[in-house]
């Protein structure tokens, strides 16, 4: 270690700057944290009230109440001893339809629902290839599972029983892709990403790619919607961040560069915030979103380097996973709405 | 945090100086006032590149490779004048290709003075302080499509170089110093195309060790 001298206020400043690191928020240690946990697509269910978290290789599905921090876990999902410090194990996504919760499983290659009530996984199906993110189609009563190893979106009809297990109906080749999904209920919608340089659109009803836009990238990674304004959001691994258009071709309405490593992001549209966890900056960044789609620079704190992912709640607080420690952080977000 | 410390080195020198003047041996003030130097080391990064950006989001560091000029002014002051390139050692990339297409760099000239130190044992120590420009630019190429994010504004160096090789026109020895300053400028070119425009105030800084080889000419 260096130790500099001097009267002015640059050396401390420096020090202060360089070992100052500490994580922000207050921090939700998982069942089975150690020795660390792969996190990736983080979730909040309104109706649940509960922030979702799906647990990698402990083979849960937590549930986080967002005002008292009380974890209720679901079991039954892949379990794997050792941590990776990567997130190839177990639940990874979730999301939430019917009243139900959907989760794929990176061990067992499933997707599995799950009756919150019930707290218990109540039918599983086999999927065409290893699974990344799952959305819940509500138009078309579907599921879109990402695989991005087969280059493809497989689609999952649900029955009218919705507890019965989804049945394979077809796929959406994506090539160089798909990374991240979100879905435009509004329009009819899904979006993703191909991994360089640009998103693609979907018709949810007939399947087909309507469009493909510049997205800002280098490296695609994150996506958000602000379904009401028609705010699509794409964030890069290099720390960019784009506002695409979604009604008007795609057109580019903003971009910025703050922070580094950013992968799933979080957006509350309440407030016009999006949330970017980086693993190089170790911090969560939060940009605001003008009605006219203009960034502008919110707030940094700092984070834990083995972050990555993002998601918001409906009561005024960010989320940031720690994989290295198994936990997630609460960070209260106290600047006024961006409208 | 970059100026006044700046302000404070030049003044530690400064003041120093007669002293100095008093104590020092004539010994390195010959007919040859040119003095020709470059250097190699590393630079760590402190501090922020832009309201919310730190410049360890995208760097690990710096090696800086460094040409510079002297001219004597008398035993104890000389004037100089220098040129920095340093590759940016890149905090993200997949793979070796990307990583190596992912090296930015660090450019900065700047001019300024040095001051001779009393001489310590076999050592003949010297402070030098300039001010300049820099330009640093980082990237990221992810199968072959490339991102880039640069920021420029006015920089200071205070360095300390102590010579250990006292006897002859050559000068050998190492360095440890501190480059601080601000950017007021970035520039933003993705894929999608570019952007740029004037920074909100962030200072920063790049510690540094090094080690240098000159030649009185």
């Amino acid at each position: 270690m260096i130790v500099l001298r001097g009267r002015s206020g640059l050396v401390p400043t420096l020090l202060v700057a360089a070992c100052a690191a500490s994580p922000v928020g207050q921090r939700v240690t998982l069942p089975a944290a150690a020795p660390g946990i792969g996190f990736d697509d983080l979730r909040y269910s309104p109706s649940l009230h509960r922030v979702l978290v799906p647990a990698g290789r402990t083979g849960t599905l937590d549930l986080v109440d967002p005002d008292t921090l009380a974890v209720t876990s679901i079991p039954g999902f892949g379990t794997v001893a050792g941590y990776s410090g990567d997130h190839d194990d177990g639940p990874t996504s979730v999301d939430e339809g019917n009243g139900l919760l959907y989760v794929t499983d990176r061990t067992t290659g499933k997707l599995d629902v799950v009756d919150p009530g019930a707290g218990a996984i109540v039918s599983s199906v086999a999927l065409a290839s290893g699974p990344d993110y799952v959305r819940y189609v509500a138009a078309t009563n579907e599921l879109w599972v990402t695989e991005p190893s087969a280059d493809q979106i497989e689609i999952l009809t649900l029955d009218a029983d919705p507890k019965v297990a989804p049945v394979h109906a077809a796929v959406v080749a994506v090539t160089n892709g798909p990374e991240s999904l979100v879905i435009d209920n509004k329009r009819g919608r899904a979006y993703t990403h191909r991994w360089q340089a640009t998103t693609i659109a979907i018709d949810v009803a007939t399947r087909a790619i309507l469009s493909e836009w510049q997205n800002g990238c280098a490296a695609s990674r994150g996506i958000a919607l602000d379904e009401g304004r028609g705010f699509l959001f794409a964030s890069c691994s290099e720390g960019t961040t784009s506002v695409l258009d979604v009604a008007n071709g795609g057109k580019m309405l903003s971009t910025m560069a703050r922070g580094s490593g950013f992968d799933v992001i979080g957006y509350a549209p309440q407030l016009g915030h999006l949330y970017l966890a980086g693993s190089a900056c170790g911090c969560l960044v939060t940009l605001g979103v003008s009605a006219a789609g203009s960034l502008s620079f919110v707030s940094r704190v700092n984070a834990a380097g083995s972050t990555h992912c993002a998601v918001a709640d409906d009561a005024g607080h960010a989320w940031w996973c720690d994989q290295d420690q198994g936990s997630v952080w609460r960070v209260t977000d106290a600047a006024p709405a961006s409208q | 945090m970059a100026l006044p410390g700046v302000r404070g080195a030049i003044l530690v020198a400064l003041v120093a100086s007669p002293a100095a003047a008093a104590d020092g041996p004539d010994a390195g003030f010959t007919a040859a006032r040119f003095v020709v130097t470059g250097q190699l080391g590393y630079a760590y990064p402190l501090g922020s590149a832009e309201q919310g950006t730190d410049t360890r989001d995208v760097s690990f560091g710096i090696v800086p490779l460094a040409l510079a000029a002297a001219y004597d002014l008398s035993d104890h002051w000389a004037v100089r004048a220098g040129i920095v390139y340093a590759p940016n050692v890149p905090t993200l990339c997949a793979d070796t290709s990307d990583c190596l297409s992912s090296v930015g760099r660090d450019l900065s000239i700047g001019v300024g003075i040095v001051r001779a130190l009393p001489p310590w044992r076999h050592a003949r120590p010297e402070v030098d302080v300039e001010v300049g420009w820099e330009w640093l630019t980082t990237e990221l190429v992810d199968a072959g499509v490339t991102s880039k994010r640069s920021w420029n504004g006015p920089v200071a160096l205070v360095e300390l170089f102590v010579d250990l090789k006292t006897q002859g026109p050559w000068r050998l020895g190492p360095t440890i110093g501190i480059g601080a300053g601000l950017f007021s400028h970035f520039d933003l070119d993705t894929p999608a195309g570019s952007t740029g425009g004037a920074t909100a105030t962030a200072n920063h800084a790049w510690p540094a060790l090094g080690f240098r080889a000159g030649r009185r000419l």
